[in-house]
């Protein structure tokens, strides 16, 4: 930006680039009192769902950081999580041990999906954010037939509350009571009446500090490489490909853990359906916190998730109170988190043109000056 | 070589942690039972009140005929009862006691615990 540019063109530069959470702020500011819902709830709401999805949506910030957008592929990840939990169910592995073993379990497979995602989008780079939203619509095939088909069959489930009656292939609903909020009450603190799920903050901490120290090192400063210019970076002897690769790798693997903790706090998978959403949600939560498919903050996951899921959980009740009919809400959540998506995108696109077109005004007059 | 060698040591790791998490996070179903029992000719009966407490969880009280159900985790596992026989004797026992990997469901005879006797943990298969 030149420095001769007025305070209101800078004012409202600022306010372009974070125009999508200022647009959920209003929305929020407006949504809150037609809810109806009082402070303490909202509060203990938005609380939950920040313990619950943040994991999920800081396992998009690394492929971010290598230049890959926003990593559709989470949703295998997704998953591979699922298939801990099926399995722990099955053993009866119940508690923190359960959902730490559940886990472990998902590591190899997100890392062999990881692995398959990378190489895919490696070979469509410039489309990864489509090819990675198609490849989901694939593998999820790919886990209706393992799920369906071959546990019961191939993959022994000796559990017969899992099982469809037919003898093969996992029911529609997993109860997970066995680690249900296991990790969310394993440090019990209640302030002024709302619980705070202290442990799952905890190891949320923990994923930012290891991100922070990991864009720090060496393979970090690589993907930084990367994602500001890729032939720049091949130049100067960074393996494009394999960086590429173990971003997704670790957003995967991430991504399976992030879903084991999300299941846990709900206490039952919906086998079918519960990852399809997973990957729309976490990155329309990112966007929404002000991030772009090039630059993610960890604060705009937070603020991301809380401003995504506050109008989650007022629209409903706004809408019910404002025109008489709940199905107007649950119709707006769909709605925005879809829509937020297309506004983002748009106005990244919008944004990068203009900086460009900035760029070369500021070089014109530069030149200009010289003559 | 040394790449080899670490990532086969990771490897190892995680499948011990693995076996680890599933030996702790096993779940068991205790069946405890206040009821008149004959072992090996025997006869051990009922108490007028027993309380139990399993892995220092919640504490239970169980009167004659009385049999409840517990659900826990690992192998390892230690009861505390408080017993008040029907000649109005009070009695305090702990017990630690492991249980198989494999078997879901024990029945637990607080009686013949009580009495000392070896046979009060047997295992338990449920009908179909």
């Amino acid at each position: 930006m030149s420095k001769n540019e007025s305070t209101g063109r800078k004012f409202l530069y600022q306010v372009e680039r974070n125009l999508v959470p200022i647009l959920f702020l209003v929305i929020s500011v407006i949504a809150i009192p037609l809810s109806g819902y009082s402070y303490g709830y909202l509060i203990q709401e938005i609380l939950i769902r920040l313990a619950r999805n943040s994991f999920l949506v800081l396992a998009l910030l690394i492929p971010i950081m290598a230049g890959m957008g926003l990593n559709f592929g989470i949703v295998l990840g997704a998953m591979a999580g699922e298939i801990g939990l099926i399995f722990i169910t099955d053993w009866q592995i119940v508690g923190l041990p359960g959902m730490f073993l559940a886990m472990l379990l998902s590591i190899p497979l997100s890392v062999l999906l990881g692995l398959m995602t990378g190489k895919i989008l490696n070979m469509a780079k410039g489309r990864e954010m489509v090819t990675g939203f198609i490849l989901a619509f694939f593998m999820n095939g790919v886990y209706q037939l393992v799920v369906l088909y071959g546990m019961g069959t191939v993959i022994p489930i000796v559990s017969q509350n899992l099982v469809l009656s037919r003898g093969y292939g996992i029911r529609n609903a997993v109860n997970l009571i066995g680690i249900r909020q296991v990790l969310d009450t394993l440090i019990p603190l209640k302030i002024g009446g709302i619980n705070i799920p202290v442990a799952t903050f905890l190891l949320i901490t923990l994923l930012c500090f290891f991100i922070v120290w990991f864009r720090k090192t060496k393979l970090g400063q690589d993907m930084r490489a990367v994602g500001q210019d890729m032939a720049v970076s091949e130049e100067s002897g960074i393996n494009v490909e394999r960086t590429r690769i173990i971003s997704i790798i670790i957003s995967t693997v991430l991504a399976g853990f992030g879903m084991i903790i999300y299941l846990q706090n709900i206490g039952t998978m919906n086998t079918y359906n519960s990852h399809e959403q997973v990957g729309m949600f976490s990155i329309a939560a990112i966007l929404v916190g002000g991030a772009s498919v090039s630059k993610a903050k960890i604060s705009n996951v937070f603020l991301g998730v809380g401003l995504f899921h506050l109008m989650f959980v007022v629209s409903p009740m706004a809408g019910k109170n404002l025109i008489g009919q709940a199905q107007l809400g649950e119709y707006f959540r769909v709605f925005v988190s879809y829509g937020v998506i297309s506004v983002a995108l748009v106005l990244y696109a919008l944004r990068k043109r203009r900086d460009k077109a900035r760029a070369g005004q500021v070089l014109s007059d530069a030149q200009g000056e010289e003559k | 070589m040394r790449k080899t060698i670490v990532r086969a040591a990771a490897v190892v790791v995680i499948i011990l942690l693995c076996v680890f998490l599933y030996n702790i996070g096993k779940a068991h179903t205790f069946l405890p039972e206040n009821k008149t029992i004959e072992l090996d000719g025997m006869k051990y009966r009922d108490y007028s009140e027993i309380t139990i407490s399993i892995d220092g969880g919640e504490e239970k009280e169980l009167y004659p005929r009385d049999r409840i159900k517990v659900e826990v985790s690992g192998q390892s596992h230690r009861i505390k009862i408080s017993a008040v026989s029907r000649s109005g004797e009070e009695i305090e026992i702990t017990r630690r006691f492991r249980v198989k990997l494999r078997t879901k469901m024990y029945l637990l005879s607080l009686p013949a615990l009580i009495e000392g006797d070896d046979a009060w943990l047997q295992e338990f298969t449920p009908l179909n």
